[in-house]
């Protein structure tokens, strides 16, 4: 939780530390609106593009996150262990 | 087509301005949005010692100052980042004694710190997205030098 005494761009932000995923759909936003900028032909698509390229990465982000699960969790745990 | 270099060195002066500079004022203005989005998202998760060109976080500076690789990558940002590694020279590294705490470093070295300094999760997403940041900056300048002037692909442009 966000403390009244925190000072924004002088002291690092509270609760980060506990919850620091909900950075990662900003970190690509961010660079999906800069690569996007610059690559989309017709700039009136250019949200679509960006919220589409946002999704597609954090989608793939899920699928190779659930893949490792998938491996440590259930595929490792069955084999010999000599 | 000749590289443009007066746009490369526009576009690595301030985000958007090389585009701005051959016409792509559309393109321009979501590049700076874009840039603003990871820099201010950086300054705000990590603090001011997001930018920081020299000291990098869990290292001693008493033992003698280290350079910090990551501002290799945020100086991408041009002159923005230099402005902001001088305020965290000043403001962060400079800071008064009575602002410093000791703290024990890694290798177990005491050493003291700006009591605001950011750790953890906080120092490193607060670096990455300045340094990500900057390095898209790069990039989107870099495209900026060889975009025709009367490219008419960009619809409202």
């Amino acid at each position: 939780m966000i403390g009244f005494g925190w000072i924004p761009l002088l002291e690092p932000l509270p609760g980060v530390q506990a919850s620091w995923l909900w950075l990662l759909p900003i970190l690509i936003f961010g660079i999906s609106m800069m690569y996007k900028a610059v690559r989309v032909g017709d700039l009136r698509r250019y949200w679509r593009e960006v919220v589409g390229m946002t999704v597609q990465v954090l989608l793939a982000f899920l699928g190779l996150a659930a893949a490792v699960f998938i491996v440590v969790q259930g595929i490792v745990p069955l084999l010999p262990a000599g | 087509m000749p590289f443009r270099w007066t746009a490369l060195v526009l576009g690595l002066l301030l985000p958007g301005l090389g585009h701005f500079s051959v016409g792509e004022r559309g393109r321009g203005g979501r590049i700076l949005s874009g840039f603003l989005v990871l820099w201010i998202t950086g300054l705000l998760v990590g603090g001011l010692g997001s930018v920081r060109s020299w000291d990098p976080a869990y290292t001693n500076p008493a033992q003698g100052g280290k350079r910090n690789l990551w501002f290799i990558a945020q100086a991408g940002a041009g002159p923005i980042a230099f402005g902001f590694a001088a305020l965290d020279a000043a403001v962060i590294r400079g800071s008064a004694p009575e602002d410093r705490i000791e703290i024990t470093l890694h290798d177990q070295s005491t050493g003291s710190a700006y009591r605001h300094t950011a750790i953890g999760h906080n120092a490193d997403f607060g670096t990455l997205f300045c340094a990500l940041a900057g390095l898209m900056n790069f990039a989107v300048a870099l495209d900026a030098g060889r975009r025709p002037v009367a490219d008419r692909r960009g619809g409202d442009r």
